[in-house]
């Protein structure tokens, strides 16, 4: 997927734990891991709203963009 | 949180309710052979076959008429032998449902199991149809085994009822593919947060 969700980086500024923003973002920590490890297909508005209200950022500092092949490339 | 309470007993009643059908099929996926095997047993071809319920959902084309002399063990052990292949679809078709509900049961609606277990249940529905006339011509053949020679029927009817079930295994069919499609939406569903 070309999108990537960098969750892990705001968690460290932030300072909040994984189990800590799924209970502030009232969703699992199975689907907060299903969004760290890229494995999402899609994500809702409200989720997206949720983690820029809990982690004070803008959605354009949790989502990349890095197409496919450069992806590949990374890893 | 209410709408999440409500869901959680309506989810609570559909299990209860597939959990009931489950046993429903499975006892009668068990029962329906030993059920026909005693039903041939005692049939009597002067009563109407609604009277017989042991021997229901099966075609007796035959009246008392037709059957010049009293049956003989032999008769009634072809007369079931011939009933093997309907009994056999009617058990599947039995297991199917059960199968269907345990799924249920267990909250798997669209999943790629429940999706088959539908599908084949179609496939068995018209499978049932299909083999029909050749159980009722054998079955005639059973029955009138001991009649006069020129007085033995080899008989068979297609009537409403079977182009119904066929209609009807049809239609299992197509919703067997809308639940695929249901599936999808819920695969993606699954993998949005």
């Amino acid at each position: 997927m070309a999108i990537r969700i960098e969750l892990d980086v705001m968690l460290a500024k932030r300072k909040i734990s994984s189990k800590e923003l799924a209970e502030a973002i009232d969703i699992s920590p199975a689907n907060l891991s299903i969004l760290k490890t890229g494995k999402a297909r899609a994500i809702r508005f409200h989720t997206l709203e949720a983690l820029c209200r809990v982690l004070d950022c803008q959605p354009g500092d949790l989502l990349a963009y890095v197409p496919d092949d450069e992806s590949d490339v990374a890893r | 949180m209410e709408m999440d309470n409500s869901l959680d007993y309506s989810m609570n009643q559909t299990q209860g309710l597939s959990q009931f059908l489950r046993l429903c099929f499975a006892a009668c996926a068990i029962l329906l052979a030993p059920l026909r095997i005693i039903g041939w047993l005692l049939y009597d071809p002067a009563k109407p076959l609604d009277n017989q319920p042991l021997l229901l959902g099966l075609n007796v084309s035959l009246t008392a008429a037709d059957i010049a002399a009293p049956l003989d063990l032999h008769q009634r052990l072809w007369a079931m032998g011939s009933s093997i292949l309907p009994t056999a679809l009617g058990i599947l078709i039995f297991s199917l449902l059960s199968r269907l509900f345990r799924l249920y049961q267990r909250g798997d609606i669209f999943t790629a199991d429940a999706v088959a277990v539908i599908r084949w249940l179609g496939w068995t529905i018209i499978a049932a149809q299909l083999v029909d006339p050749a159980y009722q011509m054998l079955n005639s053949a059973a029955l009138t085994w001991h009649n006069p020679v020129g007085s033995r029927q080899l008989n068979f009817s297609v009537n409403f009822t079977h182009l119904e079930l066929l209609f009807t295994g049809l239609i299992v069919i197509v919703v067997s593919r809308i639940m695929d499609e249901g599936r999808r939406l819920q695969v993606e569903q699954d993998l949005t947060i």
